[in-house]
């Protein structure tokens, strides 16, 4: 299945040539889970890598869906 | 100075004070109710460092009726390539006194409250008492969670900023209406310090931290609420994600994420 990916902060910049406006297709097997995404993405634990769906942040274990939007990002913790 | 004596969050207007703001009070939504309300404003600036500096800056010159600035770190040579407030002559010096010396030569009718303490879960809910408004300054996640915690308890706005190199993030949490900052950030995450910052980065950020103060202090505009607006300065590029309160979160939806 495909979603479409939306990266915000620090992440656009690992992948060359990501285009804000349209964010990027990832393909995933069917019944993916957010950790599978982050995984794909190469988005550590650690990181702190969050994935929302309608602005709503879902838990690692959530099931995405094909054709969905998602939005990735993670703290910047600056100041 | 704390306890300076002449409680100006109350005083009417001066003729001085109409010359002084003259060019904010031009601006058709403010006005002089505008003005009167920040005078009557007391706003926590947590951290006086990269964003602390120039939103501390702005809202003395704006005219804020008191400014409590905490943070218990001393001035480092390493500061001084974005944190404004402070010089060389300061080094070595806790951050909120040598900020406070230079905000009231700035404005010495904002009343400058520096307190050069740490945030913890023990101190929040006292350095959150009488306060309308908080700005997050702060340069760390651990430090932040609290600071949300304290401000979702107290129903206090909670101004969030945050810095990395030439980007930054930037959102406005509105106890009960819009998410707070766990629902957004879940987990404790720590980044990596030191990190890579130039000084227009939190100069751009902490602009629009008293952009939104000033609204929500005056009551208008629009507030940058429900989302998390991303400034990029290396691709000059802003991007908003859409952010939802999470009846799971644990600090404001009553549960366990």
């Amino acid at each position: 299945m495909n979603v479409k990916v939306k990266l915000f902060g620090l992440l656009p910049r690992r992948f060359p040539g990501y285009n804000p406006e349209q964010g990027m297709e990832v393909l995933l097997p069917q019944g993916a889970r957010v950790k599978d995404l982050l995984a794909r993405l190469d988005i550590s634990k650690e990181e702190g890598g969050i994935v929302a769906m309608n602005g709503l942040v879902q838990k690692a274990d959530a099931e995405l869906r094909d054709g969905s939007v998602v939005h990735v990002f993670h703290p910047i913790a600056g100041g | 100075m704390a306890g300076s004596g002449k409680d100006f969050s109350t005083s009417p207007l001066t003729e001085e004070d109409l010359v002084r703001y003259s060019r904010q009070i031009l601006f058709p939504a403010f006005g002089e109710e505008g003005q009167r309300k920040l005078r009557q404003a007391h706003v926590l600036i947590a951290g006086v460092g990269g964003l602390g500096s120039p939103v501390s800056i702005y809202l003395a010159c704006a005219g804020i009726g008191k400014l409590t600035l905490v943070d218990s770190d001393a001035v480092e040579l390493s500061n001084l390539n974005r944190q404004i407030l402070h010089g060389e002559e300061d080094i070595g010096e806790q951050k909120v006194m040598s900020a406070a010396r230079k905000l009231k030569k700035l404005n010495s009718t904002v009343e400058i409250n520096p307190l050069a303490v740490r945030i913890t879960p023990e101190s929040i809910p006292g350095l959150l008492r009488g306060i309308n408004l908080v700005v997050d300054c702060l340069d760390n996640m651990k430090t932040r969670f609290i600071l949300n915690e304290g401000c979702v308890q107290a129903g206090i706005a909670l101004i969030h900023g945050g810095i990395a190199g030439m980007i930054g993030e930037i959102t406005t949490i509105i106890p009960g209406q819009t998410p707070c900052f766990a629902c957004i950030f879940p987990r404790d995450v720590e980044g990596k310090k030191p990190f890579p910052v130039f000084g227009c980065t939190p100069a751009l950020i902490a602009s629009l931290q008293v952009m939104e103060a000033i609204k929500l202090l005056a009551g208008f505009g629009e507030l940058l609420t429900g989302k998390m607006l991303y400034i990029n300065g290396e691709r000059m590029e802003c991007t908003q994600a859409p952010l939802q309160k999470n009846k799971a979160c644990r600090v404001c939806g009553g549960g366990n994420i």
